[in-house]
């Protein structure tokens, strides 16, 4: 007789086995009481498994976790805003000094001004001193110090930001 | 509320309702650990692993587009981050390559109380503590969760008739060893 293997009582088991296939394993079954014993422990195993537990989570997971989500949530709110006022602050920089530049270039070429553009002149020419004053080598040294401060003090912020929120 | 659909709830998560997102936790939160004790052998990894687990999809919750079920996409998420684990443990007995032909060893030695303190059922659960990951996590997604073969196929990332394999040896291994422990009653 051919050995029924394993495989073949699991597909009985779920139901996979064609009608002839089925005809042939109750053939056997009647012939041989180890192949009834083998799949009658199978059955009972899967009865079994059918009932398996599961595990409980500790009271609280999901209100600690819903937490989580909400510091998130703030975080990428706040990560969002800083970095928008950052990126304004810049543009508004980088906007003026342009302004400012092609207000000079214009300033310079010009040869007929009105008194009015004479005096804004005048008075551009004044802040333009300002700024070369500003900007000499003792000054930018100053700046850029302040500046990398700035820088350092706002990574600290945002690295302590996501430390507490994630 | 808690009659909507895993679909409704992502679509008002994603529409704001983030408070929503508790429902789906407290729906699939106990399976999920119980996939990831069995997978992890460890209650406390697992809760860690679990609340990472919801972290990465509540962050990839847009990318789902619904193509398969919710419970079939969060599973496959918290299968690889077990994966990942024990990878990063190196105490892994989990082979991605193991060979369908090798009989994995059952390590039955921590299996402990006697038929008369323990029901059967909870010698059961120890059993399967100590099947190997692979094979505890078939048991685990297709009687616990109720997938089908092919959508945990998709969990593992395996084919579908290895996942048949894998449940055919994972009841066999239970089954003997039932018989080694004697909790199997005499069928005549």
């Amino acid at each position: 007789m051919k050995r029924i293997s394993n495989d073949t009582l699991n597909k009985y088991l779920d139901g996979e086995l064609s009608a002839d296939e089925v005809m042939e394993l109750k053939t056997a079954f009647s012939a041989d009481e180890n192949l009834r014993k083998r799949f009658y422990e199978l059955q009972y195993i899967h009865g079994e498994l059918n009932r398996i537990s599961e595990y409980e989570l500790p009271a609280g997971f999901s209100s600690g976790l819903m937490l989580k989500i909400y510091n998130r949530n703030k975080f990428i709110k706040k990560q969002k805003a800083f970095i928008a006022s950052v990126i304004s602050l810049l543009g508004f920089t980088v906007l003026s000094l342009t302004a400012f530049a092609i207000y000079f270039i214009l300033s310079q070429s010009s040869t007929v001004a009105s008194p009015v553009v004479s005096k804004f002149t005048s008075n551009m020419q004044e802040v333009s001193k300002f700024f070369v004053r500003a900007f000499t080598h003792r000054n930018l040294k100053i700046l850029s110090t302040v500046f990398s401060l700035i820088a350092l003090a706002s990574a600290y912020y945002v690295i302590g930001l996501r430390k507490r929120n994630l | 509320m808690k009659n909507l659909t895993d679909n409704e709830i992502i679509q008002s998560v994603l529409n704001g309702n983030h408070s929503d997102y508790s429902i789906l936790i407290n729906r699939y939160k106990n399976k999920a650990f119980s996939l990831l004790v069995r997978i992890l052998k460890n209650k406390m990894e697992a809760e860690e692993v679990l609340q990472d687990c919801f972290l990465k999809a509540f962050k990839s919750l847009s990318g789902f587009k619904g193509e398969s079920k919710f419970s079939t996409w969060f599973y496959s998420i918290v299968y690889n981050t077990a994966l990942t684990k024990l990878s990063n443990k190196k105490t892994a007995r989990f082979n991605r390559n193991i060979s369908l032909q090798d009989e994995p060893e059952l390590a039955d030695e921590n299996i402990s109380g006697s038929v008369e303190q323990n029901s059967t059922r909870k010698l059961l659960d120890e059993i399967i503590l100590n099947l190997p990951e692979n094979n505890a996590a078939v048991i685990n997604l297709f009687y616990l969760d109720g997938l089908s073969c092919e959508e945990i196929a998709k969990v593992m990332n395996i084919s579908v008739s290895n996942v048949k394999i894998l449940l055919y040896r994972s009841r066999i291994l239970l089954k003997d060893l039932m018989v080694k422990k004697n909790l199997i009653k005499e069928f005549e």
